[in-house]
């Protein structure tokens, strides 16, 4: 009963629509600190800008919290790198979860590392 | 906006535009490659969610995606360290080369399908689509993975060095190379291509070269322009979707030569 119930879900899945759903979800998120931002700063200061930039850090570094709507630019920058980055662990959990394709599981944890390394560990 | 709109409708990044704008500004040329790259991640973001059901392959995009990455990586490092006049003159020269090639072909129409070879065959390389247009399911084979791979390694490289072309030569692989689909070619760049951006944009944004005055406003219109164009792609012969290709590709070729001739500030 248990494994009819797991070949209909996996018959089912829609891989096409979830990472249209996270890709909207992660510019909605980005787009939203952005505006955001702009109105804090607007009625702070009276102008939209200029933002803080974070000289020489990795993707952990530049989301920390900084004084004043800068902190909001700076999640929504982040919030841009990271829906790619996300669609990737996604696309690995895909392969390895669902499809059961180990071949394209490694490929896309391959990226996944990569992506890890440069942008949180470095 | 218009960055995005050429990107979406093309397949490929919207540097093409953003570059120059930028630095006719006096921006920084590397600050405007860092942006360009960003620009690349929202293009990508704001044209998959539009996406067409069932175009992108997300095994193809698997696959070359760890070659875009790691050329990406190398090149985006190389690019913070050096200058690029002669890498925009080879690249113009090679884009303008590829418009040819892509031309010839439109001419002789379309070829017979070559058989799909080994490697090919193992990692599964296929797909199907339905194509709203012909209003029929099209059925696929990618083909020359390992070739595939080594360009895609190249174009990472182009897209972190120079921020523009990247995205250009990964439709360019998938069309000519895999022998996809050109709708498919364009989904899955769009896929790809945002991996590739982040691969480069974290270079930079580890370097200080993402200025977030520059960045808000490249994340905020360039969705919109990406999202007009998307959604006309779902209705558009494969035909109209090579033409826009072809004329964003030329457009791409001239401009780098004319900055490698013009100097790079």
């Amino acid at each position: 009963m248990r494994s009819v119930s797991r070949a209909r879900w996996l018959a089912d899945f829609d891989m096409e629509s979830l990472v249209e759903r996270l890709l909207s979800l992660g510019m909605v998120v980005s787009i939203g600190f952005l505006v955001v931002a702009m109105v804090v700063q607007w009625f702070a200061k009276g102008q939209i800008g200029p933002w803080e930039n974070l000289q020489g850090t990795n993707l952990l570094q530049f989301m920390r919290p900084v004084p004043g709507a800068s902190f909001l630019v700076h999640l929504g920058i982040g919030a841009l790198l990271l829906t790619p980055y996300l669609r990737v662990l996604v696309s690995m959990l895909y392969f390895a979860w669902v499809d059961r394709n180990v071949k394209y599981a490694l490929f896309s944890g391959l990226v996944l590392f990569a992506l890890t390394y440069i942008l949180i560990l470095d | 906006m218009g960055a995005g709109f050429v990107g979406s409708m093309s397949g490929m990044g919207g540097g093409v535009v953003l570059i120059p704008a930028l630095t006719f500004f006096d921006i920084d040329i590397k600050q405007a490659v860092a942006i360009a790259n960003l620009s690349v991640i929202t293009i990508s973001n704001s044209s998959a969610s539009a996406a067409r059901r069932h175009m992108p392959n997300f095994k193809v995009s698997a696959f070359l995606e760890v070659f875009a990455v790691l050329g990406a990586l190398i090149g985006a490092s190389v690019a913070v360290a050096s200058r690029r006049r002669p890498l925009f003159l080879l690249c113009g020269v090679i884009l303008l080369g590829s418009c040819w090639v892509i031309w010839r072909r439109q001419r002789e129409g379309q070829k017979a399908v070559a058989p799909q070879d080994p490697f090919s065959q193992r990692l599964l390389l296929e797909g199907r689509y339905y194509d709203f247009s012909e209003g029929r399911t099209i059925a696929y084979q990618g083909k020359h993975a390992p070739l595939s791979g080594f360009l895609m390694f190249g174009a990472g490289v182009i897209s972190g060095l120079l921020g523009i072309g990247g995205s250009a030569l990964t439709v360019l692989v998938e069309d000519l190379v895999m022998g996809l689909p050109p709708k498919v070619s364009v989904s899955t760049s769009n896929l790809i291509i945002g991996v590739m951006g982040l691969a480069g944009a974290s270079v930079y944004l580890e370097a200080g070269l993402i200025d977030p005055d520059l960045a808000v406003p490249v994340i905020l219109g360039v969705p919109l322009g990406a999202l007009i164009g998307s959604k006309l792609l779902v209705h558009r012969t494969n035909r109209f979707v090579r033409a826009i290709f072809l004329a964003v590709l030329i457009a791409l070729g001239l401009e780098m030569i004319a900055h490698g001739l013009g100097g790079i500030r």
